[in-house]
């Protein structure tokens, strides 16, 4: 399936013939959407029996999603044909220019800032910009949350569920002289199987053993828009990291990201980096 | 006056009665032509065998393809030519002219996103 980012001009091509034996000038509608939003038009003249390659320049839509293409051919106004591409196109949200993100190695670690919040007592913060992570490979994400025991986290995001390996990393700020980093992995399944995959000989004992991941839907389609995926956390883990292998296909993004931290009257986070995990 | 889209297909059907007393196979020849040239057909002829008892009728139907056309309209007649084993007999001219109309088509092949 394609891949583009809400917003970007994107080149179509099709091999349109003319069946008859009169030359016409048609004029081509590129449609997106159930809705059939239009985002590409032209025109163009095909002789008796031609067949020729037609370029559209096609505005993707501003609304992430999958979305069916469409062709409209219309003959002085008139629709001749509405044909549909064998292929829909999934459009992931434009934020994050992709360059900002460095890309590491599995075991390797940037420090390339791509989103900074902050989010008050009990209450939930979001993302200021979306963050769209092109088809990397060697990608992970790192949180880093100045302050406290985070408590909750809502994701709503967008990946090969299958193969969902998360890694996060905090970096509470236990007083304003030193950052502590921490590193935590998310697994998309069911939750206890955190408990079988991380390696508990790769984590540091924890300030707070207690770490769970509890999947609220199992997304089944790419992207699952629409699908909170929460991840609660009780517990801070100081320092460590598992390995968890895994590999990821396509685009993926966060469209919010929510926390909710309960022991502290403010936190602070930031989204350091972003890598992938590789086998 | 019948109109249809060039390079369409339609069906023709036709009565016919056999005044004679035995039964008789035909074989129907059916084309669309010029007013002006009748004996030329435009279109490939549906041809068709069949039979109709003695002193019976029966109705026939032609799947009739509408000639693709050079111009936007044309104006036909319908003639149906009977033979009976290989001999015309007699050819019918249809009482109402087939209009042709050009409609534009187009076929395509699939999308391709430039990366």
């Amino acid at each position: 399936m394609p891949q583009f980012y809400t917003g970007e001009v994107k080149t179509a091509r099709v091999v349109l013939t003319n069946p008859k034996q009169i030359a016409v000038t048609y004029n081509g509608m590129l449609l997106m959407g159930a809705g059939l939003q239009l985002v590409g038009e032209t025109s163009f003249s095909l002789s008796a029996g031609q067949s020729k390659e037609i370029t559209f320049s096609a505005t993707m839509p501003s609304v992430a999603g999958t979305y069916p293409v469409y062709l409209g051919v219309f003959y002085a106004g008139v629709l001749v044909q509405l044909f549909k591409a064998s292929q829909d196109v999934m459009v992931a949200l434009a934020g994050i220019n992709p360059g900002l993100l460095q890309i590491l190695s599995v075991e390797g670690r940037g420090f390339s800032e791509v989103g900074v919040g902050s989010a008050p007592y009990s209450h939930y913060g979001a993302l200021a910009s979306p963050i769209v992570v092109p088809n990397l490979s060697g990608v992970k994400i790192i949180w880093f949350n100045r302050g406290v025991i985070p408590s909750v986290f809502n994701f709503n995001a967008s990946n090969d569920f299958e193969r969902w390996n998360w890694w996060m990393s905090f970096e509470p700020q236990f007083d304003a002289r030193y950052w502590v980093e921490d590193e935590y992995a998310i697994v998309g399944e069911p939750p206890n199987e955190y408990e079988e995959l991380v390696n508990p000989a790769h984590w540091e004992t924890p300030a707070f053993p207690t770490f769970m991941n509890r999947p609220i839907y199992t997304p089944t389609t790419f992207p699952p828009i629409g699908y909170p995926y929460e991840v609660s956390i009780t517990g801070l883990h100081s320092g460590g990291r598992a390995d968890i292998p895994g590999v990821y296909d396509g685009i993926f993004f966060f469209e919010q990201v929510y926390m909710d931290f309960v022991s502290t009257p403010a936190i602070y986070w930031r989204i350091k980096n972003l890598f992938q995990v590789t086998g | 006056m019948a109109v249809f889209s060039d390079g369409t297909v339609q069906r023709a059907r036709v009565r016919f009665t056999n005044p004679k007393a035995q039964a008789i196979t035909y074989t129907g020849k059916f084309y669309l032509a010029l007013p002006s040239n009748l004996n030329n057909p435009v279109n490939a002829p549906a041809v068709k065998d069949f039979s109709v008892a003695a002193q019976g009728a029966s109705d026939v139907d032609f799947s009739v393809d509408i000639p693709l056309l050079t111009v936007q309209q044309l104006s036909l007649v319908a003639c149906l030519q009977v033979l009976i084993s290989g001999s015309p007999i007699v050819t019918f001219v249809g009482a109402e002219a087939v209009v042709v109309n050009f409609s534009p088509a187009v076929s395509w092949g699939d999308i391709v996103w430039n990366p």
